[in-house]
């Protein structure tokens, strides 16, 4: 049973500079034990749509103008404010990119931890400050009764990353949203943290969320792969039929363009041509029929729908089928 | 073998009494190659730009360009030694002047060396034919920055680079803050213009894929040293430092098959703080197969069996698994 289902959301930003929609049309779900990568490029929706789950885009210029997202047997877009401060970092945790910033410079990282499990779950001062210190030994932070009363600058980046995995995972949240976790990070510190997330999800069996744009760490972590394009889910599939059989032009083009470690160099590689569309004025039709090499006029002026294929595997392209 | 076009001999900087940024460098570029640099955040290696660059004065050791040695050169011989000289930055945002036209951008350089003048029609001219060898539209010179995209802007940013058809080109992560789909488009630029212009380049990068596509040779930086150096294939294929090896296993690899497979080693530990670097290697507080003598001595970067390939362990490994 899937623990979060979204269906067909949409999101608007009405700036002063005009209306963008940066999430059009998202549906999926993700269960118990379970990684769903969301992957894209800037602009992709695939931040606005992990932002939206929890609520978390300012109204305005935000708006919800359509779909719903399911946790618990609830529609959390129809919620009441008191209520859904009672679901973020309870119900569902959400780790951001930048543990610098998302951080409080001012308070201890004992304290930050200690806040969410008094006002989550009612500990006394000492129970959650107790609490926090077993929240920080099960992050890997060494000394933990002593780095408690420490403050974010005194930790590394890595280490300031596993404080925000204990401040998320500490009230035992069902569903943890993790954008773009690792990116911040030195290639060796984020095979740790990966392979802490993945321990803990063993551990814990909460669904996983995973906003990424780098197509390794999909391959690693995820089990089912959500592929964003210009505010519109264009693929959907388990990781393995992603990577051996990707269904539409984007993907295809996406991961022949990557670079890799594991291939030698010399030969040059195949980038796909253009940029990634700008919000304020999209393509008609398919957001990527501008760069995309099978391109044929109806891709101008029709939006494919993301349709299933194959078991598990849908994609969104009016080819699919004749390529 | 071509002849080395920059060389440093022993480079060495500190910041107050504490931080040794760049500590004993020494390697050479050749003439028409891609000498690669990787490391991960504060190893020092865009400090080691900023010195071949003298943006900021070394501590000690000489750095040779092209014949001569530039940490004695006077701010005027320094002039003519970076026309040959030119850098692409990471941040096509931050690194291009918003108030400028792309076309003054693209020829500050020329009129700074007086190659031009300001708004000339020879100018123009010259911006048109290094737009184009970018990629570019010549129209663009009208415009500014804000009305390109992230790649564009970074190829407006070799185009500056080239403008006064530098020997050495210096290009401190390139491509780090470009969408996926667009890095591959630099690198191929960037791989073109070398080819067509017989350029050399310096190559920082943390990116070890795109390392691997680019470099002719990669040099490993780990807190202010070179640990190890060699060419391409060899240091992808048979790396002999334990550092090499754990960033080369840590980097995830875009196939589910192979993520599943492969084993991988996982540091313990955080990396030192370049204040507080620990004794003798500056790895084996991390290493996964230190031994006593590794706290106590720093090794050499010493010669291994394939030719121009030096590592600097104690205990060179073929693999740690």
């Amino acid at each position: 049973m899937s623990l979060l289902e979204i269906n067909d959301l949409h999101v608007e930003f009405r700036l002063d500079a005009g209306t963008v929609k940066p999430v059009n049309g998202v549906s999926l779900s993700v269960e118990a034990g379970q990684t769903l990568a969301v992957v894209g490029e800037s602009g992709s929706g695939k931040t606005a749509t992990a932002l939206s789950i929890l609520r978390l885009h300012p109204t305005p210029p935000c708006h919800y103008t359509g779909g719903e997202i399911l946790a618990g047997g609830r529609d959390l877009l129809k919620l009441p404010e008191r209520e859904m401060r009672r679901i973020r970092g309870n119900e569902i945790a959400m780790v951001f990119q930048d543990p610098m910033t998302s951080l409080n410079p001012l308070k201890t990282v004992g304290a930050q931890i200690a806040e969410s499990l008094r006002l989550h779950q009612g500990l006394s001062r000492s129970r959650a400050r107790a609490q926090a210190v077993e929240a920080l030994r099960e992050v890997g932070i060494p000394d933990p009764g002593e780095r408690a009363g420490e403050y974010p600058h005194q930790f590394s980046g890595g280490m300031r990353q596993r404080v925000m995995i204990a401040i998320a995972l500490a009230c035992r949240p069902k569903i943890l949203i993790a954008d773009e976790p690792t990116t911040a990070l030195d290639v060796t510190v984020q095979a740790q943290i990966m392979e802490l997330l993945a321990t803990l999800q063993e551990r814990f069996g909460m669904a996983i969320v995973l906003i990424t744009h780098d197509l390794g760490v999909v391959a690693r972590c995820a089990d089912r792969v959500l592929v964003m394009y210009g505010g519109r889910p264009v693929e959907l599939a388990p990781v393995d039929d992603l990577f051996d059989s990707p269904r539409m032009p984007y993907t295809r083009a996406l991961l022949r363009s990557m670079p890799r470690s594991d291939v030698p160099g010399g030969a040059a590689l195949d980038p796909i041509p253009g940029s990634p569309p700008d919000l304020f004025a999209p393509p008609g039709g398919c957001a990527f029929h501008p760069r995309c090499a099978l391109a044929v006029p109806e891709c101008a002026s029709r939006v494919p729908a993301l349709v299933e294929r194959a078991p598990g595997h849908s994609a969104a392209c009016l080819l699919e089928g004749s390529v | 073998m071509a002849e080395p076009l920059l060389s440093l001999r022993g480079v060495r900087k500190e910041f107050g009494s504490k931080v040794v940024a760049v500590d004993d460098v020494s390697f050479e570029v050749r003439a028409g190659e891609t000498l690669g640099l990787v490391g991960e955040s504060g190893c020092g290696k865009t400090t080691l730009t900023r010195l071949i660059l003298r943006l900021v004065e070394a501590s000690g050791g000489e750095i040779w360009f092209d014949g001569r040695e530039l940490l004695g050169l006077n701010e005027k011989e320094l002039l003519s030694v970076r026309a040959d000289m030119q850098v692409v930055l990471q941040d096509p945002y931050a690194s291009l002047n918003p108030r400028m036209r792309v076309g003054e951008i693209v020829a500050e350089p020329l009129v700074t060396h007086g190659r031009v003048r300001r708004r000339s029609a020879a100018a123009r001219e010259r911006v048109a034919e290094l737009l184009e060898a970018v990629g570019l539209e010549a129209g663009g010179q009208d415009r500014f920055p804000h009305e390109f995209s992230g790649g564009q802007r970074q190829r407006i940013g070799i185009a500056r680079a080239l403008a006064l058809e530098p020997k050495l080109v210096i290009c401190d992560e390139p491509v780090s803050a470009l969408d996926v789909s667009i890095q591959a488009q630099i690198v191929n630029l960037m791989k073109r213009l070398q080819a067509e212009r017989g350029l050399t380049y310096l190559f920082v990068s943390h990116d070890l894929s795109i390392m691997r596509q680019i470099a002719t040779r990669v040099a490993v930086m780990n807190l202010g040293r070179i640990v190890e150096l060699a060419d391409t294939e060899t240091l992808f294929t048979a790396p002999r430092h334990p550092y090499t090896h754990s960033l080369l296993s840590a980097a995830p690899v875009a196939d589910p098959k192979v993520e599943r497979t492969r084993r991988r080693i996982v540091l313990r530990g955080d990396p030192p703080s370049p204040a507080d670097p620990p004794p003798g290697c500056s790895f084996h507080t991390r290493c996964p197969v230190a031994r006593d003598e590794c706290s106590a001595t720093r090794p050499p970067l010493a010669p291994q069996e394939a030719p121009g390939h030096t590592a600097a362990c104690l205990f060179p490994a073929a693999s740690l698994t």
